[in-house]
Parts: structure tokens; sequence; C-alpha cells
């Protein structure tokens, strides 16, 4: 133990939550202390731990001045509270992105958005919210349609902004009914988006027939009334079908936005226009010229409302992987409370309740057995296949299943403290933060409309002076179709589908992502630095050799299994545990005696039956020498001997080690098969880093390596160019975690380790490291895929729009052909997007 | 005339159209932008 951690908490703080944080304060105090790493802060409780020499007035006021409200523990120096001004919400800067996602918890406020199409609708919706005042940082999922805003404590105001800027908002408080809304609303959605796009597509269908069938396309005396008739009528479809097209294209016109909604108001608005100019005067213009567009208006409106009813049905299948976890909650409980039995809403059980679970049911929230032993099938939570034994005072998580006896537990974290609640918040964080890939096609998108406007006045300004006759028809075309064909909903969609997609693959792997970053920088990663125990290694020791002097292993293990079973030392579990799992039966030793630092003996069958290390059995007088070789293995392969002895005659030798994890090795092969490094650190002496870096096939390895050293080495290979991930489960890891461009905890290890990481592996296994690293790998394509299709869509579909091929080839494109061409972008994007969903990782593939 | 006419309202519209897309407000806050930028 460090002289820091005698150290007692001083201060209280509020908005700390990760490594930066905990830099920031240290920074601040730096000048107070000699030794800023004797500074403790402590996220979980939000204190800061200093040495008795620091005077904490001025601490508080350091830390407070940092951005995070700060007050002495000590009554004596109470006379420093934080300002007003000091309660402002730390600004949100460095490097961590994850800062930001984390601080969100206090003053968060989820909306719920509607009217949302594209990626000018994200950036004029979080430009609206961040536009109110205490707003630090807002972001828009378009996948989900949900927006987030940090900082500001009136959901009032957020919802006007949001109104004002031409979408609908509500506050998002119970996550539960808000999905089962949402549910509702999506399916009401998609019937009604049908049944316009049925209406508007026969109508359009229609006059397209009508005419074509009639040669009456044209506009003569004697069909003139029939087509102002028939403009009207158009005129209300598009209105039926497609208002929400022109009020929010109204409502963003005010604001000076313009979204995909503009475009389409603008194509479909010119082309109804132009025709009721014709139908009313078609005298006023050339013979040639009299052609009308009404079925072009209905018909590109019905389109697009296909397109996006098919959008709505896609979207809907990539939030499965939450919707199955939120699945996996119980709905009730079985709770004793003052002797009775009854079952509750799992909402209404409380801390310290306990509660009833039978075979076959599911664990409604976290806890500690305190009756019964079973086996719980942990696998929606960690992956791992194998149901795990769990007896008194083990932890049991919500959401598990009981397999086999009946057991009663303590409730210790309910509601959304639970483990599957968080895992829940994490997924669904993740799955709407956004990429640096994707805050790129979101300025893109912002200049891209006015811009498509602009193409499409010069179109028709070059149509109208240069074109052949008639030039009024074309110009009218070429504007009308760039309008159209411009849409930016695909590159709008391109990054949150595959974000989504991706992040909720991971979690099936049982790799939480927390940030969209993390995800896009895994798949580029050059270097894995593995922390040495509970990362490569069990964490715990386990037997590794057992050699019995006269060959009867099962009598050397049940005898030392039958000494150990009294004692609670880790090496004597491992014994204990070794003749569980290999169903030996225990032999039963009486009398039995620790003795500190030298082993343990007791009486066996009126003998005294000795276990521990060679220089005690040596000091009692036995001789060692025919266990000498294999005792130098035990130890060559960082593992312990332990000598047993019966009586004066001696039994053999159990090795006791820290195994590598039975899949370690293959998970490391599989991050060199993909071109990637590994390394390990580790506290650990050099012999024994040698022989496991040697076992699970490490290229390089540092041995001896003090706890704040590691992100030192995670710094040093940084500047080396290389792009570094650190694995690791400990305290001491979690700055290692939080150096690297992406830190991965192991889930069994501790809550600093995976609130300083940015994905969390829920198995214990390393396989979670390259399956993560092949689902960004494959996310990221996607996202590029995506995006190089929705841009190459726009680049290809604007000039020949804009009637560029038609000098050449003649060829000029039909607005109807624009808006279908249009709705097959997004839902081209967003099929791809889907298309991850059959992603496998490599170890899936080898086992199938 | 038709022809300068249809010119000059097609260079006027996309002289509007920078101008109202482009051209922040008065009023606009420019440094809430920056202010947000992390």
């Amino acid at each position: 133990m460090t002289e820091a951690q005698k150290l007692h908490p001083a201060l209280t703080i509020s908005g700390a939550s990760c490594q930066s944080c905990v830099k920031k304060i240290r920074t601040a105090l730096e000048p107070l202390t000699s030794d800023a790493e004797l500074i403790q802060v402590d996220l979980d409780n939000q204190t800061v731990a200093l040495p008795d020499t620091i005077d904490l007035v001025k601490a508080a006021r350091l830390v407070s001045d940092a951005g995070y409200p700060a007050t002495p523990i000590d009554d004596k120096a109470a006379g420093y509270r934080p300002s007003k001004a000091d309660s402002i919400p730390p600004k949100i800067s460095g490097p961590a992105e994850n800062s930001t996602e984390l601080m969100a918890e206090s003053n968060q406020i989820v909306l719920s958005v509607t009217g949302a199409t594209c990626a000018s609708c994200v950036n004029t919706i979080e430009k609206a919210l961040k536009s109110v005042s205490g707003v630090t940082h807002a972001h828009m999922n378009l996948a989900d349609n949900t927006a987030t805003a940090i900082g500001s404590d009136n959901p009032q105001a957020l919802i006007s902004a949001v109104e004002r800027s031409g979408y609908g908002a509500s506050v998002i408080e119970n996550e539960d009914e808000a999905d089962q809304r949402k549910q509702i609303q999506d399916q009401k959605d998609y019937k009604t988006l049908l049944i316009k796009m049925a209406v508007s597509l026969s109508v359009g269908v229609g006059l397209m027939v009508w005419g074509m069938a009639f040669d009456t396309m044209t506009v003569t005396d004697a069909n003139q009334s029939t087509w102002l008739g028939l403009g009207l009528l158009t005129l209300v479809v598009m209105m039926t079908t497609g208002g929400h097209f022109y009020t929010s294209a109204w409502k963003a016109f005010l604001h000076r936005n313009a979204n995909m909604d503009t475009l389409i108001a603008l194509g479909t608005g010119t082309a109804w226009l132009y025709s009721m100019v014709v139908s009313s005067v078609p005298d006023a213009l050339p013979e040639m010229a009299r052609h009308v567009y009404f079925e072009a208006s209905a018909m590109i409106i019905g389109l697009i409302n296909l397109g996006q009813a098919l959008e709505l049905r896609a979207k809907g299948k990539t939030s499965e992987a939450v919707r199955r976890l939120l699945d996996l909650r119980a709905k009730t409980a079985r709770v004793l409370r003052n002797g009775e039995e009854r079952d509750v809403p799992v909402d209404e059980v409380l801390k310290g309740d306990h509660i009833r679970v039978r075979p076959g049911e599911k664990l409604p929230v976290d806890g500690v057995i305190t009756e019964g032993s079973t086996r719980i099938d942990e696998s929606m939570l960690t992956g791992e296949p194998m149901p795990a034994n769990k007896g008194e005072g083990d932890k049991v998580s919500a959401g598990t299943l009981n397999t086999h006896g009946a057991i009663i537990y303590e409730a210790t974290h309910v509601g959304s403290e639970t483990a599957l609640a968080q895992i829940i918040q994490l997924v669904k964080k993740a799955q709407g933060s956004k990429p640096a890939i994707g805050r790129l096609a979101d300025k893109i998108s912002s200049v891209f409309v006015p811009a498509v406007m602009l193409i499409a006045v010069a179109a028709a300004l070059v149509w109208y002076n240069v074109g052949p006759e008639p030039a009024v028809v074309h110009m009218m075309i070429a504007a009308t179709t760039v309008l159209i064909i411009a849409c930016p909903c695909a590159l709008g969609l391109a990054t949150p589908m595959s974000v989504m997609v991706g992040v909720g693959k991971a979690a099936e792997y049982g790799a939480l992502i927390r940030q969209g970053d993390a995800l896009q920088t895994a798949g580029k990663l050059t270097l894995v630095i593995l922390d040495k125990t509970g990362t490569i290694t069990e964490g715990h020791p386990t037997v590794t050799r057992i050699y019995a002097s006269n060959g009867d292993g099962q009598k050397l293990l049940a005898l030392a299994a039958g000494i150990e079973q009294h004692s609670e030392h880790p090496l004597a579990e491992a014994i204990v545990k070794k003749a569980e799992s290999e169903g030996v039966p225990v032999e039963k030793v009486t009398g039995f005696e620790v003795l500190n630092g030298k082993g343990v003996k007791g009486d066996y069958q009126g003998q005294i039956l000795r276990l521990g290390n060679q220089r005690w059995l040596e000091a009692e007088g036995l001789d060692l020498a025919s266990l000498g070789t294999v005792a130098r293995e035990i130890t060559g392969a960082a593992g312990t001997p332990l000598f047993l002895a019966l009586g004066d005659k001696m039994l053999g030798v159990i090795g006791v080690a820290d195994a590598i994890k039975p899949d370690s090795k293959a998970a490391i092969d599989r991050l060199h098969n993909a071109g990637i490094r590994v390394m390990m650190v580790t506290g650990d002496v050099d012999a024994t880093a040698k022989a496991i870096a040697a076992e699970a096939g490490i290229d390089e390895y540092r041995a001896e390596v003090l706890p704040e050293d590691k992100a030192k080495i995670v710094n040093e290979m940084r500047s080396k160019g290389y792009t570094v991930a650190m694995v690791g489960d400990g305290i001491n890891d979690a700055p290692a975690l939080a150096a690297a461009d992406v830190g991965f905890a192991i889930g069994t290890g501790t809550d600093v380790a995976i609130e300083s990481a940015s994905i969390t592996l829920m198995r214990g296994s390393l396989h979670g490291v390259p399956d993560a690293i092949e689902i960004s790998r494959a996310t990221v394509k996607n996202i590029h895929q995506n995006l190089f299709g929705a841009f190459v869509y726009n680049v290809l579909g604007i000039p020949v729009a804009a009637g560029l091929l038609y000098p050449v080839w003649g060829i000029l494109m039909s607005p109807i052909l624009a808006g279908a061409a249009m709705s097959l972008s997004s839902v081209t994007v967003v099929t791809n997007a889907n298309r991850l969903r059959l992603f496998k990782a490599s170890t899936a593939k080898e086992q199938n | 005339m038709g022809t300068l006419l249809v010119n000059t309202a097609g260079i006027l519209l996309m002289v509007a159209i920078v101008w109202w897309f482009w051209v922040p407000p008065a009023t606009a806050d420019a440094s809430k932008d920056t202010q947000n930028h992390h």
C-alpha cells in the first residue's frame, strides 16, 4: 500500500467523471504540493484525498476554478463554499469525448424528435439546442430520432428551441414508455406513409396514363379547363400526402435553414407552378412549351413517401440489439418482506430486499446470494456459454437466468443501477454517438442544400440562354430534377445507421463500446498492450501441476484438498477448486493448523499431514531431493510448488500458478493474424513475465513495471507512431486505459478500470479484443461504403439532372426518375448498414 | 427584354440564396459555435 492510499478524503467535488477530469484536478492542485501523484480522486464518491499539509480552502478554490465545484469535508476548514459562479457545470474540453458522454448523467435531457429526415435537420436541431442558455453539448441521433442536450435543466426551453426550428420534440422521461410509444408511433407512421404513397402514386400514375394514352399532356384550348381542374386536384393530393414536406421546408426557410424537405418542396412546387401557368395562360408560352408536369409532382411525393416508409422499417431492425437487452429484464420479483412472500413489480424492489428465485426464473435485480446455491446462466450479459456456479456470498446480476437450484438473495443494486440497466444505457449512448467521420458528413451536408439550390438556378439559366427550344420547358425540368435528385438524406443516414448496427453487434459479442470514436479507432489499432494479471491470466491461482511420488495424483489431491479446505488462502482455494472440478472426494483431515509463511498441517489417520513450502518442510527434517526437478519446472513456468508430506514420507508436489486463460493464446493469435503487434506489461518479475509471454505467444514484454509507468509505456508507444490499445482490469491500469487510443477494460475487473476504458469486454476472455477490432473494421468499411455511395450518387446525379449529358447524348433526366433514384439511395444506405447484422467474428467462423 | 428579365431574376435569386443561407443575421451569436466546439 502506498502512502497515498492512507490519505483521507478532504474535499467533496462534483462533475468529475473520468481520468481526464482526475488529471485536470491534479494539475489544478499542483501549486500546493510537490507531488501531485499523492492526490487521490475518488470518482465513485466524488471526493479528493489530500496530504495533511495542503490548505483545504485553497485546494477547494483551485479545484472549483478548474471546473469541479469543491467543498472541504473538514468542518474547521469549511470557510470556503463554492460561489454560485463555481457551480456552473465544468466546461467540457480536453481530449476525452467520453468526458462529455459521462458528464451527461447529471444534467442531460434526452428528447424524442419528430420530423427530422436528413443530415441538415440534424445540424439545425443541434444548433437550436446549443443556442439554449446553459447547453454545453448537443447531439442528435437520426437513426433513432433522439436528441441529447447537456448542461440545461430547462426541458421546456429545449423543446421550444427545437419547435422553433421546425421540428417536434418531447422529453423522454421513462425510457421504457418512450420505447413503446416510439414503436407504436413508428408502426402508425409506417401505415400513414404507405397510404399517402398509395394515394399520391395512383393520382400520379393515373394522370400519366391518361395523358399519354390520349396524348393530352400538352395543354390545348379543348383540354385547358380539364387540366386546370386536374391541377387543383394535384394540389390537394400534394398537400394531403406531402404536406409535411412543405411545412417543414417553410419552417426551415424562416430560420435560414435548408434541408431535404426544402429540395422536395421546391422541386415539386416548381413543377406544379409551371404546369399551372401553362394551364392558365397557354398562349403566353410557345407551343412546344405547353406541356404539364402535374403527374411528376404527385409521383415524386409518392416515391419519397415509399422510400421513407421502407427506411422506417429498416431503422426499426437496427435497434434490435437494445430491444433484446431490454427483453432480458424480469417484470416482477418475489420479495420476502416481514416474513411474507409476494410478487412485486421489479421497479418496486428496494435495496436490501430479500428475493426468492426458483429454477428457470430470471433474476430481477443485482444482489448477493444469502441462501442456497445454484448455477446461473450469465451468457446474456457476458457471452460466457457455461452457467456459473454460485453460492452464498456470490454476486448475481439482473437479467441472468437461474438454471438449477432455488436461492434467496439480497438486492444490492436496483432500477437503473443494475449492471444490465447500465449496459443498456452504454449501448444506447454509444449508438447515438458520432464518430469523427460522421461529423464530417454533417458539416458537408449543412452547406449542401443551399449549394444545390444555386446549382438548380444556374442550370436553369444555362438552359434558358443556350438550350434548345422549348427552352422554358428544359429550364424547368433541369431545375426541378436537380432539386429532387440532390437529397442529402442518404448522406445523413450513412454514419448513424452503421454505428447503430455496429455497436449493437459488438454488444452481442460482449464488447460494450462507449463512444462512436472508439468504434472508429479500434479498427486502426497497430499495437495492443496487455496487462498480465487478470487479463492474459486468470487473475487468481489455479493448480497447474500435480506430481505424486507413487503416481496416484488423485489421492494426493484428495489429501491436499482435505487439509486446505479449512484454509482461506488463495492457494488453498485453488487446490480445493481443483478437487471439486475433478470430482475427487476430499479426505477427512482433523486438527487443522495454519503456520503463516510456511504452510498448513493437520491430522490424517493418526499421522501428521503437512502441506507447505520447501524451506519449512526441509526445516521439519524431510528430504525433498526426489521432487527437486519437478519443483524447478513448476518455478520455471511462473508457478509456486507446494509439497505434501504424510508423517516423514514425501507424497508429492502440487504446482499452483496464475495460469493463462485457456483462450488467451488463441485470442493473441487472432490479433497477430490481423497484423497487430502484441505487448505485455506486468509488475511481476522478469522470469514469470518471460514464461507467460512465451506461453501466450506474445512478441514483446516489459516486466517489473510500476503501475504509474503503464501509462508512460502507452504514451511512449503512441509517440513512436503506433495506434495503441491498452487492455486491463485493475485500478492500476486505469491511467493507461485512459491514455491509450482505445482502452479495453475486462468486465470482470474493477469499476474504475471500466470507467476509464472506452470499450468494456463483458466476457473475461481476451477474444473480445479481436472481436471488437473486427467489428470496428467492418463498421468503418460499411460507413465508407455508405458515404462513398451517397457522395457518388450526388456527384453523378446532380450533373446528369442538370443536363450535362444532353449536349452529347441528348439525355435529360425526368424529375420522376430523380425522385425514384433519391428514394433508392436512402434505402440502399439503410440496407447496406443492415448488412452489418450478418457480421461474424473470425472465431465464430472457425467454430462453424 | 424577356431574356434580360429572366437572367436578372435568376442572378438575383442566386444572390438571395447566398445571402439568406450563408450570411449570418446580425443577431446571431457567432461565438456560440466555437464555444461548443470541443
